[in-house]
């Protein structure tokens, strides 16, 4: 049992099935309705003005929005916090130290004597110490818890301006691994994008070397041999064996014939017997079928035949083509992978003399298989009609 | 609609008769755009695309013809000529094939042929199963996983609330699993 993500399988689905289950649905936000219809209108008048609907890449019209990125605003806060306790703590160290200073106050000495004052009002950062009498022992434990404090706030200066640092840093290193993440998210989004194009969308580029326009070349007598054999093998399987015929029987000189139609002992339908010498088993008939087509794009082409008692029996089935079809052009070198060459194929068709339908291109990949002996078969081909 | 309905719609009113387009046509041509542009544009990128589609048909469609057919063909063909033109614009040449064509040549192919037809195989049961979830769950599980779009978003699409968007998404991804496991398909 295989694991799928849905999302991958969803997005490699052909157009067709998402649009088949998109049908009579909407797919759209009212609020993008609205938008796009108001844009179309508003394209319109400029188309209508001489202005181009898609107006190419060096126009610009709208507003874009800039957002500020989040993260500088939590950079800032330690910052901002780092100048308010600043503020604060200097402010108390300057008040400390002219008090300190001051002539007409009491003059803290460390010294032992006996000094008295009075009057002392001393403010820090952290409160204000006021005693009547202040004697040197008071005075040097003034001084001791002066210093305390100071050290206390140099502390918080310092353990904000770290913080900050430390923020800034984390920042720095986050931004850097989320530019990273993008890098190595966009080179995957290439690579994916670069193999996609080839199953999704034709590559035409305007610079075609010389050696890609000689394949190109090439590459188109080659799909018209492949429309060719194609439908013949699939669907006209007797112009390139003998099977067995029998006459239409209408009249005696009726040129007409039938396919005989064969079947098992118990009335299942076999097909149309192969009657050709060269064929003995199914497996002549697949190297018939792959002297032209490459074996790795045979897509069931052996489940034509039936083999039944030793004789090989066509699985006849014949259809019409698309009236709708005008012709092929080969546009593009896709890509060159290994021995295989893939271009893109422009189908072209138009209803307007059968039905009205408007003229529409379709776009398919073909592809051709390089031999050691420098000749092309066929490999990835779609017929068009 | 058909072309002369427009057309007859147009004659009456301009605005009415474009109105009446987009409001027919419009997820029509965004599906067709989004499969052409998700994968190299942004959801800006898919707007103004399909802005470009109408805007052509718009100023390009010849309302003096009558013509009975549905109109659907023609829109579709432009909107897919317009999608592949801008899908050129957003991925550049360089990032859709290598420079290196000696390079390239040496290498051998990555293409797995069993493996892709496997998985066209198991994308047509995918979409059958989807399909069989029926209404509205196969239309939630296409916005959430293939047009990328968050429960608020599917749930103004289809007036329901965000929870209950979400509920039945879990629900239908679980019956969508056990339907597929079933045939030895597993998400």
């Amino acid at each position: 049992m295989k694991n799928y993500n849905l999302k991958d399988l969803l997005n490699k689905s052909e157009d067709v099935n998402i649009e088949r289950l998109t049908e009579g649905k909407r797919v759209m936000t009212d609020a993008e309705r609205e938008r796009i219809f108001a844009m179309s209108k508003k394209k319109l008048e400029n188309m209508k003005n001489g202005v181009s609907a898609d107006m190419g890449e060096d126009n610009v019209n709208g507003v874009e929005t800039y957002r500020r990125p989040v993260l500088t605003r939590f950079a800032g806060m330690p910052a901002a916090a780092l100048l308010v306790v600043g503020g604060i703590g200097g402010g108390a160290y300057v008040a400390h130290n002219m008090k300190r200073t001051s002539p007409d106050d009491a003059v803290v000495q460390p010294a032992t004597g006996v000094v008295t004052t009075s009057g002392v009002t001393v403010t820090t950062g952290t409160g204000t110490y006021t005693a009547d009498t202040v004697t040197t022992a008071n005075a040097a434990e003034m001084q001791s818890k002066l210093d305390s404090d100071e050290e206390k706030i140099r502390q918080q200066i310092e353990t904000v301006a770290a913080e900050a640092q430390k923020a800034y840093e984390e920042e720095q290193k986050r931004k850097e691994a989320e530019e990273a993440a993008k890098a190595a998210s966009e080179a995957a989004e290439a690579d994916e994008a670069a193999a996609s194009t080839a199953e999704a969308e034709p590559t035409t580029k305007n610079n075609v070397s010389a050696e890609d326009a000689a394949l190109i070349e090439k590459a188109q007598s080659y799909y018209g041999k492949a429309c060719e054999l194609y439908w013949g093998y699939r669907y006209n399987f007797s112009d390139y064996v003998e099977v067995s015929k029998l006459p239409l029987g209408f009249s005696e000189d009726d040129t007409g014939f039938r396919y005989e139609m064969a079947y098992d002992d118990n009335g299942n339908f076999l097909g149309v017997p192969v009657t050709d010498p060269r064929i003995k088993s199914i497996d002549d008939i697949m190297k018939l079928y792959e002297s032209t087509f490459d074996s790795r794009y045979n897509d069931g082409y052996r489940d034509y035949f039936v083999e039944y008692k030793g004789n090989i029996y066509w699985k006849y089935g014949q259809r019409g083509g698309n009236i709708f079809y005008v012709d092929s052009v080969v546009t593009d070198v896709v890509k060159k992978e290994g021995d295989e060459i893939t271009f893109t194929v422009a189908n072209n068709y138009d209803g307007t003399g059968l039905d009205g339908t408007a003229p529409w291109t379709e776009y398919n990949e073909f592809s051709v298989i390089v031999g050691s002996d420098g000749e092309w078969k066929i490999g990835k081909f779609k017929l068009p009609y | 609609m058909t072309g002369s309905e427009y057309s007859e719609l147009f004659r009456r009113s301009e605005d009415e008769a474009y109105r009446a387009l987009f409001d027919e046509y419009g997820d029509y041509v965004y599906t067709i755009v989004y499969s052409k542009l998700h994968n190299s544009g942004s959801r800006e990128d898919i707007e103004e695309c399909v802005s470009d589609v109408f805007a052509k048909i718009y100023f390009s469609y010849d309302t003096s013809a009558e013509y009975s057919g549905d109109m659907k063909g023609y829109i579709g063909t432009i909107a897919k000529r317009t999608a592949v033109d801008a899908f050129r614009r957003t991925s550049t040449y360089q990032n859709r094939i290598s420079g290196d064509e000696d390079a390239m040549l040496g290498i051998s192919s990555d293409n797995d042929i069993e493996k892709d037809s496997d998985a066209a195989e198991v994308q047509t049961i995918l979409m059958r199963e989807i399909e069989a979830l029926g209404e509205p769950d196969s239309t939630i599980i296409i916005q959430k996983f293939y047009f990328d779009r968050n429960s608020n978003e599917i749930a103004e699409m289809l007036s329901m609330k965000a929870p209950a968007v979400r509920m039945r998404c879990k629900r239908a991804m679980s019956r969508l699993g056990e339907k597929l496991t079933q045939v030895g398909i597993t998400l």
